[in-house]
């Protein structure tokens, strides 16, 4: 595992800010599946007529497209996104606790290894976090393939 | 190496001159020699817990009275031959001296009770004569 | 060399304007160690902190007649009574800091500093005591490399060591080009320590003398500050004879 200290100010326990992102980034991904499953359920269903009993696919019928069923997918990673700018400014302040170490900060010969320290960690996150939550979109989609019949898949998705 | 040991800074005066005094009588005593070699300006500053400017100024001052002289790169050695330490010894019991007798007019004490004074206090201490 | 010249500091607090700094003209040179005395308020830390650029001011401050930017503030240290270091830390990690980030790092005489003051490589700062802290922040200051050295009473708080041992060692390990400006209370403290002295009194600056000026003139430093701001030596017999009435 690659060493992150040097993404984060000097110091800092940036574990418990993975801890705090990740547990941010679950909760909206579980909201998120929640409302997924239950339109893939309803979207399912809808495909679907009792014929004496039995359950049948209806005539011509054309399952919803995939992107109908995960609108606005993106919106749950939103707190993530502003906790992460928080946590940059957070960065910042850190350098005010307990002793001034931003005294030491201000007299580096490179300016960016301070904006550096605020900055780079919650990106990498962010960007970590955008890649997951692709990969997660992309598993739904596996996931409707799977469940929806083949027959009723609509021409273009 | 002139030995600082024994020096103690007081309060009365400047530093340079207490050096510089501290050396002499070193010179007069016998205790300091001749071509012994003087602590480095920087070793004396520590030692004492004294700015190396006012190290530098004693040593200077030495320097011009031609008690030390400066050889191969920073090293610095007393130069006394027996004249120059009769010369030192009598500056420093004349100086000594002279305190003495201004204070002894100040408190209105004439030359002969002076001297029967210094006879008691020598008597008394260790070492006295008669 | 650094040159301060026409430096003026202004700032807002609740009663308006304050001018902090008034026109203060200074030139230090290398290797001197310079004492800076004032009142609280005198502007002892706004003078620090504007040759460190760490606020906006008005007038010039040149090192070696260059504008202190990036390029050449690695040649200023700073230790504070604020304390800079990083209270997360150990030392040898602040050492790992600073070796990364100042090429000048002098490794021999932070070993030898925190061997002398028997402080412990490995615990984080924020465990150790205010003296123990006091001290390595002052060990910092003195290691990064610079060539100007400025301290902002880095003996304050409830601080037990032997100062005395310090400043003797100090002297010991300077080097010819080695700059001090120290800013301290410590008057009697520092007389023997320092080789010049800077007062300022609310925000001017009143003098600027050598302490060989001083001992030639039969004065100690510490009564040299008293004149400077008149200090009524009978202050104290006046009010207690007042206070005899009620008493």
């Amino acid at each position: 595992m690659m060493d992150m200290k040097k993404f984060y100010p000097p110091g800092y326990e940036y574990k418990k800010e993975w801890s705090a992102v990740g547990t941010i980034f679950a909760l909206g991904e579980m909201l998120a599946f929640w409302l997924f499953a239950e339109n893939l359920h309803s979207a399912r269903e809808a495909l679907f007529t009792w014929v004496v009993g039995k359950k049948e696919i209806m005539e011509g019928a054309v399952a919803e497209p995939f992107i109908t069923l995960v609108p606005g997918y993106m919106m749950f990673f939103i707190p993530v996104a502003i906790f992460l700018i928080v946590m940059v400014v957070y960065h910042y302040f850190y350098y005010y606790q307990y002793t001034k170490s931003i005294y030491v900060m201000r007299r580096l010969s490179t300016h960016s290894v301070m904006i550096k320290s605020c900055v780079a960690g919650p990106v990498i996150c962010m960007i970590v976090g955008l890649i997951a939550a692709v990969s997660i979109y992309f598993l739904y989609f596996g996931l409707y393939m799977l469940i929806m019949p083949n027959e009723c898949m609509p021409r273009f998705m | 190496m002139i030995s600082f040991e024994e020096f103690v800074l007081e309060d009365d005066g400047p530093i340079y001159l207490q050096i510089i005094k501290y050396i002499k009588q070193g010179i007069a005593a016998g205790t300091i020699g001749n071509q012994e070699e003087v602590p480095s300006r920087r070793a004396l500053s520590a030692l004492l817990g004294v700015n190396p400017n006012t190290i530098q100024k004693a040593y200077h001052m030495l320097e011009e009275e031609g008690i030390i002289v400066s050889r191969s790169g920073a090293k610095s050695f007393t130069s006394v031959d027996d004249d120059a330490i009769a010369r030192i010894r009598r500056e420093l019991l004349v100086s000594d001296t002279t305190v003495w007798v201004k204070s002894m007019k100040l408190l209105g004490v004439n030359r002969d009770d002076a001297f029967e004074l210094v006879r008691q206090i020598w008597n008394d201490m260790a070492g006295g004569e008669e | 060399m650094l040159e301060i010249r026409s430096l003026n500091k202004y700032y807002n607090s609740e009663k308006g304007k304050v001018h902090a700094l008034k026109d203060i003209n200074l030139t230090i040179g290398h290797g001197e160690i310079i004492g800076l005395f004032g009142e609280n308020g005198a502007g002892k830390t706004s003078l620090l902190k504007s040759i460190l650029g760490f606020h906006s001011y008005k007038g010039e401050i040149l090192l070696d007649g260059k504008i202190i930017d990036r390029s050449n503030i690695g040649k200023l240290s700073f230790a504070t009574c604020e304390h800079s270091f990083f209270p997360n830390l150990s030392p040898k990690e602040h050492k790992e800091f600073y070796q990364m980030h100042f090429g000048t790092f002098r490794l021999k005489r932070f070993e030898a500093l925190m061997n002398f003051f028997e402080l412990p490589m490995n615990k984080p700062l924020k465990a150790y005591s205010t003296g123990q802290k006091n001290q390595f922040e002052v060990i910092m200051a003195l290691c990064q490399g610079a060539e100007y050295i400025l301290m902002d009473e880095p003996f304050a708080g409830n601080d037990v060591f032997n100062r005395e041992d310090f400043y003797k060692v100090l002297l010991g390990i300077l080097e010819p080009e080695e700059t001090i400006f120290l800013s301290t209370h410590l008057i009697e403290e520092v007389e023997h320590f320092i080789s010049r002295a800077v007062l300022l009194k609310r925000g001017q600056l009143r003098s600027d003398v050598t302490t060989l000026e001083l001992e030639d003139e039969g004065k100690s430093l510490m009564d040299y500050v008293k004149e400077m701001y008149h200090y009524r030596a009978d202050r104290v017999s006046k009010a207690l004879k007042e206070m005899g009435g009620e008493l």
